[in-house]
């Protein structure tokens, strides 16, 4: 084998190495992935399944509410097992940016006062991230739609 | 140097190139950046934010999805008269591989129709560190209730 035929071998591997590197994420079925995540978490939430909630949310996860409070993901579970409003989810969008993914959509909290059903839309922003094979939540802030104010 | 030297410095360029190294101690670049926002904004310079901002940035305020040319319009339009302040008021940043989440306050100081009006925010922002710099890909805000003054 010449010279130059070993160079350009060599630039070939590299090459392959390098695309094989950079895709470390293969995104053809994880916007689908996600989507189906995004929805075991909003049935996980209804049903108060705490460990599938304990599945999907990474130890440092973080949630924002429309209420401009922080609930780490131990106040989450917490949170989940009192809660009594019904979230809904719809027109959900994800962004892919490598090992992070970025989900936004809009909701609809449906929340019982006094015996009268009342209904909170905004938008939300999920943040997943990819480690060890799977994705986990990090992030999550929900925004409300008008200005209380 | 030899071809084959040659190629093997090839191999490895290529490589490395592939892999982003990461700064180990992201944080005080991400704050800088956060300040270098607000910083930006506020002298309405839209060249310092197309470089802070990845172009599939999104930015939710009250609901509202902005996309990084909707929020440097936003920006362009304001010019100099911009109706409000931001002074930050305090974050934490979470490293998370080659991302980053920023979890702080910020207060807003907002004229309007002659009335001053002081609010706090609690954001979440998204850096991820993309072709040898951190990149902002998505922010997102809600209001703190009772956190609000108006004189």
């Amino acid at each position: 084998m010449t010279a130059s035929r070993i160079v350009v071998g060599v630039v070939i591997l590299a090459v392959l190495t390098a695309a094989g590197g950079a895709a470390q994420v293969d995104d053809s079925g994880n916007v689908t992935k996600l989507l189906a995540l995004e929805n075991v978490w909003r049935r996980a939430l209804a049903d108060k399944n705490l460990n599938a909630l304990d599945a999907l949310l990474n130890r440092d996860f973080v949630y924002v509410d429309p209420k401009g409070r922080t609930r780490s993901k131990a106040e989450v579970l917490v949170d989940v097992q009192s809660a009594k409003n019904t979230k809904l989810a719809e027109t959900m969008v994800v962004r892919l940016h490598g090992e992070i993914a970025v989900v936004t959509g809009l909701y609809q909290e449906i929340r019982d006062e006094r015996g009268k059903a009342l209904v909170d839309r905004g938008r939300f922003v999920d943040t997943w991230y990819f480690s060890a094979g799977r994705w986990t939540a990090i992030a999550s802030v929900a925004t409300p739609m008008e200005d209380p104010l | 140097m030899t071809l084959p030297a040659a190629a093997v410095l090839v191999f490895l360029a290529v490589s490395a190139s592939a892999q982003e190294v990461v700064p180990r101690d992201p944080e005080s670049s991400i704050i800088d950046l956060e300040h270098a926002w607000v910083d930006g904004e506020a002298r309405n310079d839209n060249n310092a934010l197309d470089q802070i901002f990845d172009n599939g940035l999104i930015y939710i305020e009250y609901g509202k999805l902005l996309s990084k040319a909707e929020y440097l319009m936003r920006v362009r339009v304001s010019g100099k008269h911009l109706p409000q302040q931001i002074e930050m008021q305090g974050m934490t940043v979470r490293r998370f591989g080659s991302a980053a989440i920023v979890v702080g306050v910020y207060q807003e100081k907002k004229v309007a129709e002659g009335r001053l009006t002081l609010r706090q925010w609690r954001f979440i922002d998204t850096w991820v560190f993309k072709y040898g710099r951190w990149k902002l890909v998505s922010a997102a805000s809600a209001p703190i209730m009772g956190a609000s003054v108006q004189k």
